[in-house]
């Protein structure tokens, strides 16, 4: 009997929902409403989006695990100039593996990946949870939160320059032939603005879909 | 588990001093294992800049890979430094080591100065000058082709630090850079005239661009780096009024 009980899964329902609260029901930017300023200003092309996403996650994840484990030695007092050490050094190894192995991307984003550092969720996810819960645990939340922020990036991404610039990573999705029935990109959507009508309809969709978010008070 | 103090000063600052260490290593080793690779990222990326600032059609370079990009450059580009009185110094510009910004900035009367030479496939021979000047936030800088006659701009190609993107970052574009092909430094009458206007300001004439809206300040500084590069290239540009 004994035996039984413990034999448990590599992910219990509690550690699947960490990963798959943050994409629905708890979502960074639908939801919480942090990280909106990155979710604007990177999502012009779907790539930039992706490396974006990629960059978050890793920097999350990493941060979780790391002040997870120390959790038990921060001091009280100084907790958060601890977080804000640990992330800023992530954010600085990104930066220096972007110019290194992906240094287009690097030019473009270089000034953005600085600002993960000020970026609400990283923090937020720390001091709510990673200094309550234990390593594992914490990777998964910070994976799953940085896939929720994710998730909602490239989604603006997609349709920025699906429908700003008619291609999709660079290569032409839309054919000529509607250009040449009329059809003209959407110039405002290669502006940062268009991202906040996008994430409009984006809480929209999800609220209409989930009833747990309406808020009646 | 409480065997020591977590709130006692001495602990709190030893913990500090001990992961700034663990965090300056860490990060030291990463950024020197990682070096060789962007250098030579960056060693492309101004071999690139210099390509698209001289080559008639710029866009295409963006797109080209990296044995390209070394193949051009070296067939069709070379380098020499000048001094302050325009006399060659090297014969070379030794790429890595050179350090424009350095040379400007803190070298004075000794600075030397790139002028690289492009020869196009119909064999006219054009100068690459480098430019270095302050946007809004951080340095903008690029480079300068212009023709053997010392006055009409082949082309420009422009990068940055730290530009807004959407407004003064746009300087990398195309609709801004193109617009400086065929445009003339200098009047008829040999003074310099050349002007990149406030977006909306300019009309026509080839002596100006039209510069970016909602970036002023990115704008004039753009204005002010091509004058600076005219001036100290003054000893090629001759005669030179500004």
């Amino acid at each position: 009997m004994a035996e039984v009980a413990s034999r448990k899964p590599l992910l219990s329902k509690q550690d699947r929902k960490l990963v798959s609260d943050p994409l629905n029901d708890n979502n960074p930017i639908t939801v919480q409403v942090l990280g909106v300023c990155s979710a604007l200003a990177v999502t012009s092309n779907l790539a930039n989006s992706i490396v974006m996403a990629v960059a978050v996650i890793l920097v999350t994840a990493a941060a979780n695990i790391t002040i997870s484990s120390i959790r038990n030695f921060i001091p009280t007092r100084v907790r958060m100039i601890v977080q804000l050490v640990v992330i800023a050094a992530l954010v600085i190894a990104v930066r220096e593996a972007l110019q290194a192995f992906a240094f287009p991307v690097y030019k473009e984003l270089a000034v953005y990946v600085g600002l993960i550092i000020t970026n609400c969720i990283v923090m937020g996810r720390l001091e709510a949870f990673a200094m309550a819960n234990r390593p594992f645990p914490a990777l998964l939340d910070g994976i799953g939160n940085g896939l929720g922020y994710g998730v909602i990036l490239i989604a603006v991404g997609f349709f920025r320059e699906l429908f700003g610039a008619g291609k999709l990573l660079g290569y032409e999705v839309i054919p000529s032939a509607v250009y040449d029935f009329g059809y003209t990109d959407n110039g405002i959507m290669i502006l940062p603005i268009a991202s906040i009508f996008l994430i409009g309809i984006f809480i929209w969709v999800q609220r209409s879909f989930n009833k747990d978010l309406i808020d009646i008070s | 588990m409480s065997k020591f103090n977590k709130d006692s000063n001495v602990y709190t600052i030893g913990f500090l001093a001990v992961l700034a260490l663990v965090v300056a290593l860490v990060l030291g080793v990463l950024s020197q294992s990682l070096k060789p690779l962007s250098d030579a990222n960056i060693k492309l990326d101004t071999r690139k800049k210099i390509l698209m600032s001289c080559v008639s059609d710029p866009n295409m370079v963006a797109n080209k890979d990296e044995a390209w990009i070394n193949g051009t450059y070296e067939n069709s580009i070379s380098g020499i430094l000048i001094d302050v009185n325009g006399d060659t110094v090297a014969d070379v510009v030794p790429e890595g080591s050179y350090d424009f910004r350095n040379e400007v900035k803190n070298k004075g009367e000794e600075r030397q100065i790139p002028i690289y030479s492009y020869t196009d496939e119909k064999d006219s021979t054009y100068y690459i000058l480098q430019m270095i000047g302050m946007g809004l936030w951080d340095e903008i800088n690029g480079y300068l082709c212009i023709g053997s006659d010392w006055n009409t701009i082949k082309g420009v190609a422009f990068d940055h630090k730290g530009e807004t993107p959407g407004l003064g970052a746009e300087l990398v574009k195309p609709w801004f850079t193109n617009q400086f092909i065929n445009k003339k430094l200098f009047d008829d009458e040999g003074n310099y005239a050349f002007k990149v206007y406030k977006a909306g300001k300019y009309t026509s004439g080839e002596n100006g661009v039209d510069g970016m809206s909602g970036a002023t300040l990115t704008t004039e500084g753009v204005d002010m780096m091509v004058q600076a590069t005219v001036e100290m290239y003054a000893s090629k540009f001759n005669p030179v009024n500004l």
